[in-house]
């Protein structure tokens, strides 16, 4: 049987949508038991929102279902005092705690931390909202993509004569899982060490402060303000670099040269054409100078070939190119294929499709993804009788109640 | 503590040695931010970070590198030369007695010189060698070159960032970078979390590619249920089956959110704000019952052509606000609404001041201070220590090399001569 490291830590999940879920995955992954929590009347939005499989089925997202793989689907009315009943004596047997509502909803809901000591002294719990669990804006709400703005990262993606893209998706909800995940797992070594648990007060707002990395420190020592700047490499000096349109629908490759000795090399791919020894080009500064002029030039030369051929052609005399790929190239790709990064699982309403691996392989003690994200309350059951050692009587009495809407 | 470390810090203990480049930066000044002595390794003549800007006060210089200083903050460091043998044979002393070791070295290279992961886990069975690539230990791509740029292509996420009559644009930070470095974080401490349980080490093989993948939106899952390929957009975004706006220009800045598609009661509450302010209604809005319903049948409730004609409105709407302003009413309404922050703004923010987010660290070497981002998150019987700024060239080469190994003045004075340390 495969070693899991974490086979005997559990988790009760209340986190929903991107970050909680997915810093919890993480645990899923390499064999938690983890039991994520949702309510009945209403589930995580998450599960209503495409990629889907025809028609709106709320089990039928491929969202949730990837966020979520791995662990159990439990429906629970936590404000049903039986609700609330379960909800602690999962808690009881478990070693973490996760959420990210906003701060205080944890304390309303009878499930602060404090509270959750006084059940299970160790625990380690983690909340994670939007602005942490202090602070005058502590309750404001913000959507997913807006995250990234507030993050200081959104005025840096696009054009710099253009406004802003902002964040094409929530890219602040795949960046700060790790961070979080870091956290829970720093918060174990610390307890194995110690026997003590703790709390971590996780705001996503400032772990997404961090992917600013040296721009912060140009602004408060230089009072200088980095500013979206297209495909230029800001500091280290690179030119040609940015995306470059190859043969076919919207196919590009992305190619980055840093010194002359790489430069020597392109233009010999390139055959040597008259263009490039034009004396503006002869040094890494009047190539940078003249990145636009060269831009234009190299294009003319990737539009007449396949992105793969271009990136092969560079990569094979040393020459960092990469081919801009989709979801569906990504899918097909031969790197990531070897890998095994993309699990296949079957799944009772959208049936086989692909889940996330882990992105990191470890070499004795690899990750699995044991089963697609939980239909809405689909181990109701299982986590009363099984893991709680519930009669199917109490479960049935419990059902009738109310406690699982 | 040899790094000063509180003995209540969450990796109080773990000792980890530093030979990883842009693709592990994120990874082991976190590891030391949270009490971990890490040694950062560098050639004899510096880490290429250090000549690379921006510079502090702009005066390029090997010791005033802000990239250095960001990525290599809570590190000690120490100076060493692997490329010959008594530089090697240095490391394996250093490697017997390490916990952690992370390198993105191209894939062989350290079995090349005879500090590969077989040498040394004989050495220290319970090492976690944690080895960053561009694409993985193996397969076809193993030996690709690349930088920020081409894992953010390859990986998939600059297909869906940008405008979309541009070329696909990544993002002026470098993303690629720091998404393997923090996924390389987190499976270090589930390989270390083994080793507390068992005393066993192993490898770890992350992928810079394979990190980015998690940051495309689900991309590989839209195309395998819908064969739908998500394309950028600019500022606009799909939501079900309409696309919408997202960054809306407004006196001074710009607000952020869902403003052009919003049904539900929250679509009520912007409906409200705009009437109040004199945007009068839409009367066909009225007529279709747009104010009816919540969550998915907002989408199944508007055409794109009532998000165009909805989005007309609200632009009218906020080009009159200041955007400071139109964020803290649509806050105070209830409204889901961001603001589009530049630098300034974060450093001034309320929220970061009161929260203590900002810390300075000092360097006096440079008789300053600067503003860092402080611990990104609060642990409370642990708490983080990220006042301690990154190392001077070989800063702690007597400590480890005379106070660890052993080594006299004298020898080490040979090294140097001898460029190997």
């Amino acid at each position: 049987m495969t070693k899991m490291v974490l086979q005997n830590v559990r988790v009760v999940d209340f986190s929903w949508q991107g970050v909680g879920p997915l810093t919890v995955r993480y645990l899923a992954h390499h064999g938690a038991e983890v039991v994520r929590i949702e309510s009945g009347t209403r589930p995580d939005m998450v599960r209503a929102v495409h990629p889907m499989k025809e028609g709106l089925d709320p089990n039928g997202g491929g969202y949730f279902a990837n966020f979520n793989s791995g662990k159990y689907g439990m429906t629970l009315n936590l404000k049903h005092p039986k609700g609330l009943a379960i909800a602690k004596r999962l808690v009881a047997r478990a070693d973490i705690v996760a959420d990210n509502f906003t701060g205080g909803v944890m304390q309303k809901l009878g499930l602060g931390y404090d509270q959750l000591t006084r059940v299970k002294p160790d625990i380690i719990a983690i909340s994670m909202p939007l602005m942490g669990q202090t602070g005058p804006k502590r309750e404001y709400r913000a959507h997913g993509p807006q995250l990234a703005p507030l993050a200081g990262l959104g005025t840096l993606i696009g054009w710099p004569d253009r406004k802003p893209c902002g964040s094409p998706s929530a890219y602040t909800d795949w960046f700060v899982p790790h961070f979080a995940a870091v956290a829970v797992l720093a918060a174990l070594a610390y307890r194995h060490r110690t026997g003590k648990g703790q709390y971590i007060d996780f705001a996503q707002r400032e772990a997404a402060i961090y992917s600013l990395g040296e721009a912060i420190l140009d602004h408060t020592a230089n009072q200088r303000s980095l500013s979206r700047m297209g495909n230029r490499s800001p500091y280290a000096a690179a030119a040609p670099h940015g995306a470059y349109r190859c043969q076919g629908d919207d196919r590009w490759c992305v190619i980055a040269v840093f010194d002359d000795a790489q430069w020597q090399r392109f233009c010999a791919v390139l055959g040597n054409p008259l263009w490039t020894k034009e004396e503006r080009f002869a040094t890494i500064l009047g190539r940078v100078e003249h990145a636009e002029a060269l831009d234009q030039l190299v294009e003319q030369w990737t539009v007449n070939y396949a992105a793969e051929d271009v990136m092969a052609m560079l990569q094979g005399v040393g020459i960092a190119a990469g081919v801009v790929k989709n979801g569906k190239d990504l899918v097909e790709d031969p790197q990531l294929t070897h890998r095994g990064l993309f699990r296949v699982l079957e799944h009772p309403v959208m049936g086989n499709c692909i889940y996330d691996g882990p992105s990191f392989i470890l070499s004795k003690t690899p990750g699995e993804v044991t089963r697609p994200g939980p239909c809405l309350g689909e181990h109701n059951h299982f986590v009363c009788t099984d893991l709680l050692a519930m009669t199917d009587e109490e479960f049935t009495q419990l059902a009738a109640d109310g406690v699982f809407d | 503590m040899k790094n000063d470390a509180s003995p209540d810090a969450a990796l109080a203990g773990l000792r980890v040695l530093d030979l990883a480049d842009e693709k592990g930066w994120l990874c082991g000044s976190l590891l030391g931010s949270l009490g971990a002595d890490v040694i950062k390794i560098e050639p004899p003549g510096g880490d290429p970070t250090r000549s690379l800007g921006p510079f502090f006060h702009n005066h390029a210089h090997c010791e005033q590198s802000l990239h250095w200083f960001f990525f290599n903050r809570s590190k000690r460091g120490i100076t060493l030369n692997l490329t010959v043998p008594s530089g090697r044979d240095l490391f394996q002393r250093l490697a017997a007695s390490a916990d952690v070791i992370l390198e993105s070295f191209p894939p062989a290279y350290l079995d090349g010189i005879g500090l590969g992961y077989a040498t040394l886990s004989a050495l220290n069975p319970g090492l976690i060698l944690t080895s960053i690539t561009p694409f993985g230990q193996s397969g076809p791509y193993m030996e690709y070159e690349a930088s920020d740029i081409v894992g953010m292509a390859m990986g998939g996420l600059m297909s869906i960032q940008g405008d979309a009559d541009r070329p696909p644009v990544r993002t002026a930070v470098s993303q690629a970078y720091a998404q393997a470095g923090m996924q390389a974080a987190v499976g270090t401490l589930i390989a270390y979390y083994h080793r507390q349980l068992t005393g066993e080490g192993q490898q770890i093989d992350v992928s810079m590619q394979a990190a980015v993948t998690y940051a495309t939106d689900c991309a590989p899952i839209f195309w395998d249920l819908e064969r739908f390929i998500p394309r950028r957009l600019g500022s606009r975004r799909t939501w079900g089956q309409v696309v919408s706006e997202q960054v809306w220009e407004a006196k001074g800045g710009y607000v952020v959110g869902w403003l052009g598609m919003m049904g539900g009661q929250t679509g009520a509450v912007l409906l409200d704000w705009m009437r109040e302010a004199g945007a009068g209604e839409d009367p066909a809005e009225a007529g279709k019952g747009l104010d009816l319903g919540r969550g998915v049948s907002r989408t199944q409730d508007m055409t794109q052509e009532d998000v165009e004609r909805r989005e007309a409105r609200v632009t009218q709407f906020l080009k009159q606000l200041p955007a400071s302003e139109a964020y803290e009413e649509g806050q105070r309404r209830g409204l889901e609404i961001g603001i589009m922050c530049e630098f300034a703004d974060i450093l001034s923010d309320v929220q970061l001041q009161e929260r203590g987010f900002f810390i300075p660290v000092a360097h006096p070497e440079l008789g300053e201070s600067i503003v860092y981002p402080g611990a990104p998150f609060k642990m409370s019987e642990s708490p983080l220590c990220m006042e301690r700024r990154a190392p001077l060239l070989g800063e702690h080469n007597e400590a480890v090399y005379l106070g660890e190994l052993g080594l006299s003045p004298g020898e080490l004075q040979i090294l140097k001569e001898a460029n190997v340390v």
